[in-house]
């Protein structure tokens, strides 16, 4: 046995040395808007502001409203789907209060349920929009053109593919399988609709659907846990264009993460603030428009022409008329009284360019802007996502009248069902409606109906809204007074 | 949806009760279609932490240097394979044949090169405190713990007994955006002294990510909640606690104070479900009555059937025909 020659004996330290210092390098972070502390204080507020408390008690009779545990039951989610969702949940952060709770199996039970309350479960679904990484890739909307993230000019594919598993949006695996980040995405506005999205407008739809028509209360439950998680997640989203990083396009700023997390160090999730209540935002036909509407009154626009990414930023972007006098200072604008900070250093060639760059003042200032906005957008989606309220009303004991409360629909299929006092819904009728505006929108007869087999009826409507956008709305009417749980008053104890 | 069932590790996750793969395919099955290997990509970037990927994928690397350096090695002296690997893997009996000095030493170097990846790997880095270690001290704390501290009550300075103290590590994913990865809580209740104590972060549970935050919230009923990261009043950044000695003074909850607000502030974990009940009860009172309401439209019209006529269709399926039979409603669940 001969040892290495000395040639050989080099490669190999050097090897080594090479795997050493790859294992330890310590790769960028990639931060946007932080899911566990800014999206859900921002969704909380939102959510607080909104309808939805109201729409619980009427739709699903939730006593608590926002503050109702609702338990989720893994054996009754989509299998194909299952572990991934529970194994997300679990990883969310239960320092901030919108991790679920692992409950008590009970028998029968292969897999323990989950619960948190109404608010928890909507948290948690913005929460989850960021998670696994590569989600954020489609969170882009270019407040120009409504597009999704692109490749800086000049990058080519392959260094993209490079940076992304350098800045840890990929992984090693997925470099390998050919599934690393390429350096672009799909829109947001897209991404909503997406098939590929497991927490999109589809599975709202569908577990809405489900969280009326499922037979068992378990079943229901379970659902409205599911459209609660989707819809958290589509806030997320529009959430998102509120960062300047998303709306200009800037994969760097967004990798640098300065601005995130010093509003997730500055906020936390509890002290974000409220949505704003004096901006008055158009009116949107659909969810998408929040985000970009093509005049200017979409979320990402409105980022995009009043707030700056630094890379984005340079001197021709001034108006003509300003001045830039001494060594340094801020611009301001009408948003912002910390819009970018300027500096004039010498460089090598003895000459004095300006150079621009945010920071903390301009950060505060942005947040301290921005916040109320994305909140007030947020409360507005939330409203859309579930308008078209109704209203049961029996007259006499032959005829159920329908009562269309907020806004006109389109046409659309009612479909009734009973549900027995052991919380088994049947289905009872469907009738095909006619477009509607709000008022008494239909009559259902009753004759054939034994009222006393049921404790409660419950409608589901089922078609496109006044603009013909799909919409999925309901109601339900306690047969049974004395069944309702009165919400007792009384105060918080005081136990020393 | 797939033909093909292959057979795959399982680990039993005792919390959840189901068994989860260790290594391999999200779904039920191993797939060839492109759906199929879009599931596989999707279960990669979603399952196994980073960390844990770059683990594998480095000792992987090493391994194979290893099984390289000897290869190549021993293809200089006539040794075979079989044989090198015999020797690198310590199972050479034969006292005729003992492993050269130089070899060993080489093997050495190389066990050291591997422990140190997988340390570095293992450990995962823990930021930075946002906290002192006492009051005063200006040395920084520790994320990792353990925390103490006493509460007391802010009007009349005597400690406070009972109180709930709860604290959660936050782990996140070590080289991404900042998502989630575990978190782990312990609890404690004050004394009669109002003093409590929590442990230091399980040895167990360091293996984890990054350990990004710690948080430390108390609650007793009657009393304003506390967080160590803001303050209840202003939501400020609280920059008062401390990792040892922490004193904390809880307000009397005013009368005109917002329940929602308290309990937002407080988050809905999991251990302050079953103290907070009381005040979940009247935080959903409060926000009935302040929640927008859906009154209905000034604009109401009072138009007759809408419903179209001769329209109504047949129920097609009716569902209690088939399925389990449920015992409770929705809100017979609520507290």
């Amino acid at each position: 046995m001969r040892p290495l020659n000395p040639r050989q004996k080099t490669g190999l330290v050097a090897g080594a040395v090479f795997v050493a210092a790859l294992s330890c390098w310590p790769p960028r972070a990639l931060v946007a808007y932080e899911g566990s502390t800014t999206l859900t204080g921002l969704t909380e507020q939102a959510a607080l502001k909104s309808k939805l408390h109201r729409r619980t008690l009427d739709r699903f009779a939730l006593s608590l409203g926002l503050f109702e545990p609702l338990s989720l039951d893994p054996a009754l989610l989509d299998s194909e789907h299952r572990q991934d969702l529970v194994l997300r949940l679990l990883s969310l952060d239960a320092g901030q209060g919108h991790a679920p709770w692992i409950l008590e199996r009970k028998s029968g039970q292969s897999v323990a349920p989950m619960g948190q309350t109404v608010l928890g479960w909507l948290s948690a679904g913005a929460a989850l929009e960021q998670t696994p990484t590569d989600r954020v890739r489609h969170h882009f909307v270019n407040g120009k053109n409504g597009q999704g993230l692109s490749r800086p000019a000049g990058q080519t594919s392959v260094a993209a593919v490079a940076a992304s598993v350098e800045n840890g949006i990929s992984t090693p695996r997925q470099l390998l399988s050919g599934g690393a980040m390429d350096g672009t995405g799909q829109s947001g506005l897209a991404w909503l609709d997406s098939p590929d999205n497991s927490l999109g407008s589809a599975s709202f739809a569908a577990a809405y659907e489900r969280a009326v028509t499922a037979q068992t209360p378990q079943a229901r439950e379970t659902a409205l846990v599911e459209m609660l998680l989707a819809t958290g997640a589509m806030l997320a989203v529009l959430e998102q264009t509120g960062d300047p990083a998303y709306v200009h396009n800037d994969l760097s700023t967004v990798l640098a993460g300065e601005y995130a997390a010093f509003v997730s160090e500055r906020y936390g999730r509890a002290g974000v603030p409220e949505p704003s209540q004096t901006l008055s935002l158009p009116t949107v036909e659909r969810f998408q428009d929040l985000l970009f509407d093509g005049k200017g009154g979409g979320l990402a626009e409105r980022t995009s022409s009043r707030f700056l990414s630094t890379p984005n930023f340079d001197a021709k972007q001034l108006p003509s008329a300003t001045m830039l006098v001494g060594k340094g200072g801020y611009l301001s604008t009408d948003s912002v009284r910390h819009f970018v900070r300027w500096d004039k250093t010498p460089n090598n060639a003895g000459l004095y360019p300006f150079s621009f760059r945010l920071d903390e003042r301009c950060y505060a200032d942005y947040a301290a802007s921005l916040l109320p906005e994305i909140g007030r957008f947020a409360q507005a989606g939330l409203d859309f996502l579930l308008r078209g309220d109704l209203k049961l009303s029996l007259v006499g004991e032959t005829q159920l009248h329908v009562t269309l409360l907020d806004q006109p629909l389109g046409s659309g299929v009612l479909t009734l069902f009973g549900e027995t006092p052991t919380g088994e819904r049947r289905l009872l009728t469907q009738l095909a409606t006619l477009p509607s505006r709000p008022g008494l929108m239909g009559q259902i007869p009753l004759q054939a109906i034994p009222l006393s087999g049921f404790a409660k009826f419950v409608v589901l409507w089922k078609g496109k809204d006044q603009k013909g956008q799909p919409l999925l709305t309901s109601a339900q009417l306690n047969l049974r007074k004395t069944e309702a749980e009165p919400i007792p008053a009384s105060p918080p104890e005081i136990v020393d | 949806m797939c033909d093909a069932v292959l057979p795959r590790p399982m680990q039993s996750d005792k919390r959840l009760g189901f068994a989860q793969p260790v290594l391999g395919t999200s779904s039920e099955c191993l797939h060839r279609s492109a759906k199929c290997d879009k599931n596989a990509r999707h279960f990669f970037a979603t399952r196994i932490p980073r960390r844990s990927c770059s683990l594998l994928f480095l000792r992987t690397l090493a391994i194979f240097l290893e099984a390289m350096c000897l290869c190549l090695h021993n293809a200089r002296s006539g040794v075979s394979e079989n044989t090198s690997l015999t020797m690198a893997l310590g199972t050479n009996r034969d006292p005729a044949n003992p492993v050269p000095r130089y070899h060993r030493r080489r093997l050495l170097a190389l066990c050291v090169l591997v422990a140190v990846i997988g340390l570095n790997g293992c450990l995962g880095p823990v930021a930075k405190a946002p906290f002192s270690r006492r009051v005063g001290s200006g040395q920084p704390g520790s994320l990792i713990g353990p925390f103490d501290g006493q509460v007391l009550d802010q009007s009349t300075g005597s400690p406070i007994s009972s109180v709930l103290v709860i604290g959660t590590w936050t782990f996140q994913e070590n080289n991404s955006l900042s998502v989630p990865e575990s978190s782990h809580t312990a609890t404690a209740i004050t004394s009669s002294d109002g003093t409590y104590a929590l442990p230091s972060l399980p040895s167990g549970r360091q293996f984890a990510g990054l350990l990004r935050r710690f948080t430390l919230v108390a609650y007793k009923a009657g009393f304003v909640g506390y967080r160590s990261d803001l303050h209840f009043s202003d939501r400020l950044v609280r920059r008062d606690f401390v990792q040892h000695g922490n004193v904390i003074r809880l307000d009397r909850f005013p009368q005109n104070e917002s329940h929602v607000r308290h309990l937002v502030f407080l988050g809905q974990s999991a251990e302050l479900r079953s103290v907070c009940q009381t005040e979940t009860v009247a935080a959903a009172r409060e926000l009935g009555q302040s929640a927008p309401s859906l009154s209905p439209s000034p604009s109401l019209s009072t138009d007759p059937l809408a419903v179209e006529a001769g329209k109504t269709t047949e129920p097609t399926k009716d569902p209690s025909s088939d399925g389990p039979k449920n015992k409770e409603s929705p809100q017979d669940a609520a507290p």
